[in-house]
């Protein structure tokens, strides 16, 4: 079983690693320059896939929060607090490669457009939850308090998706049900495996944080049994 | 020709279209290129912090899990003191 988990994971690495190698190669050599905004549209390659895997940390830490309400354990605990983690990571990377993208193309950094202003508050949500594992304990009513609000979390998801369509605003509607305005196959190659690359990245690094947290709390209830059996104290062995 | 930026058009209607350039390579901008190296740049050093982050926490695990096992075989040297103590005969003690 260990074995077969250490495969999974080297192979999500080396699919992650190839894949990004490919997407390098086809948005910066292959894929045309656009029209209107130039090479500063590049940046759409990575800030999009970016986003869809804060999508992906966001849902994980649904799943992981609602498996953990249903039946505490520490596989749906680590992987809603995975889920976060990878949640803020890409949320970042949105939040930052956006506003250079709209630096040039409208002219400006930032403006409270409903799709950045819900992607904000998204983001925040998951860093009020990664602080609040990191500073508030790790007992069983804080696990309870930080899986609800990894679903009060996931509930801004649709929110952001359909802002552009529900409220209008400045933010590009490129990517839609209807097939997508990429006018380029190449576009939409670069654009393919830069989702593939970032969902094996995203996979590896879910399945190693989880474990992890996995391991960190079996580790915590091991000290304690030690601390109480009068073997070992927070500095070491007594 | 040099690129304008989008602002004007974009601030009225969103953008819903990304169109291959035809003909001659249009004169970019040099801030565009700043732009996005500074956007890729910083994508990679967010991802580079995260795996650093994971495999220092990877080291403190292993770290307290050698200091477990020292408390461990501490604490099982100690009894193993205890029981031959307890087993020496009261006069070789003596």
């Amino acid at each position: 079983m260990k074995r077969t988990a250490d495969l999974v994971f080297s192979l999500l690495l080396l699919a992650a690693t190839a894949l990004y190698a490919a997407t390098i190669y086809v948005v910066f050599l292959r894929a045309p320059i656009e029209m209107r905004m130039g090479i500063v549209q590049k940046i759409f390659y990575f800030h999009v896939p970016a986003a869809y895997s804060m999508y992906l940390g966001a849902t994980a830490c649904f799943v992981g929060s609602v498996g953990y309400l249903v039946r505490p354990n520490d596989l749906w605990d680590g992987l809603g607090r995975a889920g976060a983690e990878v949640a803020v990571t890409f949320g970042a990377m949105v939040l930052i490669s956006g506003p250079l993208w709209a630096a040039k193309a409208w002219g400006f950094y930032w403006t409270w457009d409903p799709r950045l202003t819900t992607a904000l508050l998204s983001v925040l949500i998951y860093v009020a939850y990664l602080v609040l594992r990191g500073f508030a304990g790790d007992g069983e009513g804080e696990r309870k308090f930080a899986a609800a609000l990894g679903i009060l979390g996931a509930a801004n998801l649709p929110v952001i998706h359909f802002a552009v369509q529900k409220w209008g605003g400045q933010h590009p509607a490129v990517i839609t049900g209807k097939g997508g305005g990429l006018q380029s196959p190449e576009m939409t190659l670069a654009l393919s495996l830069s989702f593939f690359a970032f969902t094996s990245f995203v996979a590896a690094l879910l399945w190693v944080r989880t474990r992890q947290k996995m391991l960190q709390s079996r580790l915590d209830r091991a000290e304690q049994d030690m601390i109480d059996l009068g073997v070992f104290d927070e500095e070491g062995a007594t | 020709m040099i690129h304008q930026p989008a602002a004007s058009a974009s601030a009225e209607t969103p953008i819903t279209t990304f169109q291959a350039q035809q003909g001659a390579p249009i004169e970019e901008q040099h801030s565009g290129v700043k732009l996005l190296v500074t956007a890729y740049v910083v994508i990679w050093v967010i991802a580079m912090i995260f795996v650093m982050l994971t495999w220092l926490r990877q080291r403190k695990l292993a770290a307290r899990v050698e200091s477990l096992e020292r408390a461990l075989d501490e604490a099982e040297d100690g009894r193993m003191a205890k029981t031959v103590v307890k087993n020496v005969p009261k006069r070789e003690m003596d």
